[in-house]
């Protein structure tokens, strides 16, 4: 077989330099700044060593640049090992394989490290848009194998990517296959003691002006995908967490007050649906009020608040069932008496204001209900630039500035409510959210961050108040506009009346999104619980996971196991000795640039090369009568092929000719 | 191969001039018990050659000139009605030789070529239902003008196929002409020449001919040639096993004039041309390629196993 000569063109070392660059590229987001300099610092060495080859380094500076690239590593990350510093040791090491890439091999290495180096890029990313690079930059990588495995370059630029879609045509079946039916992790690989950072939403303390930064975000909180038919917006009120106490300025729980209690609710909830929530780091979990149980059967605490063990450390998939119906009669022992403490700042105003409430009603609901009409009636403004509270936020907001945000109107109702002697206390969460029509679900965004009250009335149980609903009603139905005014001026609503180009600009964005978290749940998501659900499907309900698994893996051993087998058995169809013998004869000769012709026999061969080397007669006469006696003779002798050998190996013929 | 054959393709060398290579193939030809064709133009030597082989080698010899009213028993001979023995008494024609010319062979009409060609395959004859053996050993040369020339039955293909080799004499080289035309005549200095060889002898070589060693690997070369014709859309018809036969039969003997006792694939290269140039047909863009230039591609393409 004809093998190509071990170097490399000009344009292969470049495309290998530009593979390898686009594999790396987005790991020098990753990495800290002196490796992503170190990484491009060798990236652009190795490309002007392409272009001036003096600059290609020699043996002893690779040598040291490889010794400072670990030591650079080493200084970054005090490690070598673990996702991180593995990555950027791997990273460090491939570019400089990049940089002293010469022959062949060092190309095969090479590209195959990039293949490695890929998969890597999904420990740090698994969004759609990653692997879809990633692909491509896979693609790029097996054109390159192909066209370097060839011995005449491809008469188009095109014709090794038409191959390689071929390839990846036949490959994409198998690989269906195995995704579906290949044992999964109960967690993914990525999970595993890796922190991810991921952007924070609302925290467990609330201070004035918390959700008002917040509100300026567009990020993506949690999206919804109901099972059941949505409830209307004023009724999407999602609940996050419940707030007790307060110190008089913010509002938090005292670590010492909660209490872990967990609930069984025995409520239907006729709502059913499905969050797919991105992380938040934090324990609590975000359901349409009131949440009723999961599948995922994570614990419902006391205050109806849906809880996990570990903080949400990257995006998490869970199915809930709420009731927007029915009552929450949830009462503990001490609560009460936890919704009804005071702060040390309650001022006089404050008194007297709940005094003429009290004067006028004659029941609790109705004490609700002047509050909420106080509210309406004062001048209140509803603004996301309020001015800031300092000493006595509550009592600054209610008579002096009366400018404010969900959070004020909840705080200080919640504290007057508490005056009144009714049982009060604070949810935040988020309230609305976006409909995308294309993916038939809701995407709640930090701006949709919303804090609300829930009173205690014996007859109703407890019940939720928006004191922001009596102030600007529209906050509830529409969604925030994202303009800020000037400070205190009324914050403006957005409307269904978009133009032309912002309603097509929505839906584009919807694509996206849709498109995004299609990915995240189907791909990213299938899990375990799905991969078995799906098998249930089948019919495949009598096994146990361990069985299941075993007999995926049997399934993709056994043909592999064939394969394997197959190919030792070809194998042992080895060539004869006395061919492998003169091949290495005529490469020897091939080296002196006399290569046989792939249809010229032994003599003539023989003949020729004679002619060109009359120096070598003996040895070649020698070697080709033995070889001719044995391939083609009768009644080969096997000591004879050794011996034929054995005159190849001592063939060894100068380069030159003698006295030339 | 004995001092014989070596001196006879010496001495017919220095007949026919320059043509070591012809003399040496028709040598082939006749070991390996094959028919021989030459097909050129007038005056080039192919009567020339035919009795110079016949008279080197101790063959009696016979020329038949092949007219458009040549009949098949001016070829085999007739039956004659002897009078005094009151029977019919068989006349052997000329194809009672151990070396027959067969000249202009295309000249003749199918039915005439015929005649020649059955005895050629069967080496005997049956007329009149008797049968009788033709001499031994027996070898045809037969030639014939190229085909596009006037008043010519073109050979089928299925007659072409009897003859182990088709070669061309061609004109000499310049150096080769000059002492051809300088010389004396050729004829007489053939009669002066002795006979190398006798039938027995030839016989002998004939049968060593035959145990020359053919290996696997050389049978797989021989079958790759074989299916590449077959399976190359240059060709009309790939070649038949019979071809396949005739290849390593005239390989042997090109082995063996070369003094070896087993076959590589030179020898079959080299008597390939001469071998499957006539049974060869093109199709296509190949069509104006001849029988010589189309075997070398051939072979180009074919590598060895």
């Amino acid at each position: 077989m004809q093998i190509a000569d071990h170097t490399l063109t000009a344009r292969q070392h470049l495309l290998v330099s530009l593979c390898a660059g686009l594999a790396i590229a987005p790991h020098t987001l990753h990495v800290p700044l002196p490796i992503s300099l170190f990484l491009i610092f060798l990236f652009v060495w190795r490309l002007t060593a392409l272009r001036y080859p003096q600059f290609q380094p020699g043996r002893w500076l690779l040598v040291l640049t490889t010794l400072g690239g670990v030591i650079l590593t080493f200084s970054q990350y005090h490690t070598l090992i673990g996702r991180d510093a593995g990555v950027g040791l791997l990273t460090v090491m491939m570019m400089l394989k990049i940089l002293e890439v010469r022959r062949r091999q060092d190309l095969y290495v090479a590209v195959f490290i990039s293949y490695f180096v890929i998969i890597t890029h999904f420990l740090f990313d698994q969004s759609m848009v990653m692997a879809l690079y990633l692909f491509s930059v896979m693609v790029c990588l097996t054109a390159l194998l192909i066209e370097i495995n060839r011995i005449k370059p491809s008469a188009t630029t095109l014709e090794p990517f038409v191959r390689t879609g071929i390839i990846t045509l036949q490959a994409i079946p198998i690989a269906i296959v195995l995704f579906v039916i290949f044992p999964r992790l109960s967690q993914p690989l990525w999970n595993l003691g890796i922190g991810s950072s991921g952007t924070t939403g609302l925290s467990d303390r609330m201070t004035p002006g918390q959700i008002a930064e917040l509100i300026e975000s567009p990020e993506v909180a949690f999206r919804v995908s109901f099972d059941t038919e949505a409830p209307a917006a004023e009724q999407r009120y999602w609940r996050g967490l419940v707030i007790w106490d307060t110190d008089g300025h913010s509002w938090f729980n005292r670590k010492d007050q909660v209490r872990e209690r967990h609930m069984q609710l025995k409520a239907h909830g006729e709502h059913s649906y499905e969050v797919f929530l991105e992380a938040h780091q934090q324990r609590w979990l975000y359901a349409l009020d009131i949440p009723v149980s999961s599948k995922q059967r994570f614990r419902l605490s006391q205050d109806l608040i849906l809880q996990r063990r570990e903080p949400v450390r990257r995006s998490l998939t869970y199915q809930v069932r709420s009731t927007t119906e029915q009552q929450n009669k949830v009462v503990m022992p001490g609560m009460l008496q936890r919704a009804l403490e005071l702060p040390d700042n309650v001022t006089q105003r404050q008194f007297e204001l709940v005094e003429g409430w009290r004067a006028n009603a004659k029941s609790p609901r109705e004490i609700v209900e002047l509050a909420l009409s106080h509210f309406n009636k004062q001048p209140f403004v509803y603004t996301l630039t309020p001015p800031r509270y300092l000493d006595n936020p509550i009592d600054q907001f209610l008579f002096d500035a009366q400018e404010g945000f969900c959070e004020h109107y909840a705080t200080s109702f919640t504290q007057l409510m508490r005056i009144a002697g009714i049982p009060t206390r604070l949810v935040l969460g988020y309230q609305g959210g976006e409909y995308n029509e294309l993916g038939d679900y809701f995407i709640i965004r930090q701006y949709d961050a919303h804090a609300w009250t829930e009173v205690w009335l014996e007859e109703s149980g407890w019940l939720r108040v928006d004191p922001t609903a009596a102030v600007a009603p529209e906050r509830i139905r529409f969604q925030l506009r994202n303009d800020f005014g000037t400070e205190g001026s009324p914050a403006m609503f957005q409307l269904d009346e978009l133009g032309l180009v912002g309603s097509s600009l929505r839906r584009f964005a919807h694509m996206l999104d849709n498109a995004n978290i299609q990915w995240r749940r189907w791909i990213i998501g299938y899990s375990r619980e799905h991969q078995f659900s799906l098998m249930r499907n089948f019919g495949f309900d009598t096994l146990t996971p361990l069985q299941w698994s075993l007999i995926t893996i049997g399934l993709i051993a056994i043909p592999l196991m064939l394969v394997a087998l197959r190919l030792v058995l070809s194998g042992r169809k080895q060539p004869l000795p006395e061919i492998i013998a003169y091949e290495r004869f005529c490469k020897k000769l091939a080296r002196l640039g006399i290569s046989r012709k792939t249809y010229e026999g032994p003599m003539d061969y023989a003949k020729r090369a004679i002619g060109e080397r009359p120096d070598l007669t003996a040895p070649i006469s020698r070697i080709t009568a033995l070889y001719i006696k044995l391939r083609y003779g009768p009644n080969a002798d096997k000591s004879q092929s050794k011996k034929l050998l054995q005159q190849v190996r001592q063939f060894r013929p100068g380069r030159q000719k003698p006295g030339t | 191969m004995g001092p014989e054959l070596a001196e006879a393709i010496k001495a017919a060398g220095n007949i026919l001039l320059g043509k070591q290579e012809v003399v040496k193939l028709s040598l082939t030809c006749l070991l390996a018990r094959g028919h021989l064709l030459i097909e050129d133009v007038p005056g080039v030597g192919k009567t020339t050659l035919a009795h110079t082989l016949a008279h080197l080698l101790g063959l009696n010899y016979q020329r038949i000139q092949f007219t458009s009213d040549l009949l098949p028993s001016d070829i085999i001979g007739v039956s004659v009605f002897d009078t005094n023995q009151q029977n019919f008494q068989f006349h052997r024609g000329p194809i009672f030789a151990q070396v027959v010319l067969a000249d202009e062979i295309n000249r003749a009409t199918p039915k005439a070529q015929s005649a020649l060609l059955e005895a050629m395959e069967e080496r005997q004859v049956t007329t009149d239902g008797a049968t009788y053996n033709l001499p031994e050993p027996f070898f045809v040369i037969a030639t014939q003008n190229p085909s596009h020339q006037v008043g010519t039955f073109p050979l089928p293909e299925s007659q072409l196929d009897r003859f182990l080799m088709r070669i061309s004499i061609g004109y000499p080289g310049r150096s080769a002409e000059r002492d051809l035309l300088a010389g004396g005549d050729r004829r007489a200095a053939l009669e002066d020449h002795p006979v190398v060889l006798d039938s027995q002898q030839l016989s002998e070589y004939q049968q060593q001919v035959a145990k020359v060693h053919v290996a696997d690997a050389l049978i797989e070369y021989c079958q790759d040639i074989l299916a590449h014709t077959r399976n190359m859309p240059d060709y009309r018809l790939g070649l038949s096993p019979r071809a396949g036969l005739a290849m390593l039969q005239a390989a042997r003997a090109w082995a063996f004039l070369e003094d070896r006792d087993l076959v590589l694939p030179e020898d079959l290269q080299a008597i390939l041309p001469a071998t499957i140039g006539h049974r060869l047909q093109t199709s296509g863009e190949k069509m104006s390629v001849s029988g010589d230039g189309l075997v070398k591609d051939l072979l180009n393409k074919i590598p060895l196993p």
